[in-house]
């Protein structure tokens, strides 16, 4: 390690927190819609805000996809992929926060729209 | 010499097939951010840049993304695609800074991290998802911690292995 290693590292944690602290602000909006997505197609519409608590089931890719919705934040329960990466991911309630389940083919994004809008797009 | 030096090469790509089939036994991080590996098949990478040069690194590097491509995760599929580009973001960026000031770990450094950028693209761009992008700060950070190590590990094998070459 030598002086421009440093100069090059302390950049890169400049731009980094730079980024996190703008998303972070993008986050922060209260309105919150999760879309779900099966083949780059929305399949299912969800609103956050409405503190429920109930199971979602959506077709995917190696069949069904349980999606549980639990007061505001939103996890796939179930489902059946080699890794099962997006159901060890568990809960997301943030703007812009997402689950990706490739086998699948199934996106969880949550949006920050309120679903009125959502639904008229 | 034409020879030994290709015994060589061989010899690094298969030992970067090696620890990349190896890393993918375990997915260690992929339970905080899906995608996230140590990328340690890089170590070869770096050596074969700084003991062989460009070009070389370039062959070894897509050579092993065809060759894991065809060994575990299928020739021209969407994983295929993901580190063929990561892949050459890395090398591009590696060998376009290995004559500056840099040492080895900042150089191991900016390839992690352009590996991230690299792979963050084709995602972007396959899957159609353009909020993945608020990953990347998460995977630069990420990245910084990995490449470090890469690098380390990577100074540590070039300074052993000149003393035998």
């Amino acid at each position: 390690m030598n002086k421009s290693d440093l100069k090059l590292i302390v950049s890169i944690l400049g731009i980094t927190i730079l980024f996190l602290i703008i998303f972070s602000m993008i986050q922060k909006q209260e309105a919150k819609t999760a879309l779900i997505y099966y083949q780059n197609e929305v399949v299912q519409i969800i609103d956050l805000t409405q503190n429920e608590q109930r199971d979602y089931i959506v077709e995917g890719e190696n069949g069904p996809v349980v999606i549980e919705v639990n007061k505001g934040k939103i996890r796939v329960k179930q489902e059946e992929s080699p890794l099962h990466i997006c159901s060890k991911q568990g809960y997301i309630s943030k703007n812009t926060e997402m689950i990706v389940c490739l086998p699948n083919k199934i996106v969880i994004q949550i949006e920050a729209k309120n679903i009125i809008d959502t639904v008229a797009r | 010499m034409e020879y030994k030096k290709r015994t060589r090469l061989s010899m690094f790509l298969a030992l970067s097939i090696l620890l990349s089939i190896i890393e993918s036994f375990f997915p260690i991080f992929g339970g905080i951010i899906p995608g996230m590996k140590l990328g340690i098949a890089n170590i070869i990478i770096v050596i074969v840049l700084f003991l062989y040069g460009r070009k070389d690194a370039f062959l070894v590097a897509i050579l092993r993304v065809f060759l894991m491509g065809m060994l575990r995760t299928g020739i021209f599929s969407i994983t295929f695609f993901f580190s063929l580009t990561g892949s050459l973001f890395s090398v591009g960026i590696m060998a376009l800074l290995c004559k500056t000031k840099l040492s080895i770990i900042g150089i191991s450094i900016m390839g992690s991290i352009f590996h991230s950028i690299g792979q963050m693209i084709t995602a972007i761009l396959i899957l159609k998802i353009p909020n993945l992008i608020f990953y990347l700060p998460f995977m630069i950070l990420f990245s910084l911690i990995t490449g470090m190590f890469t690098g380390y590990l990577a100074k540590q094998s070039i300074q052993h292995i000149q003393k035998r070459l």
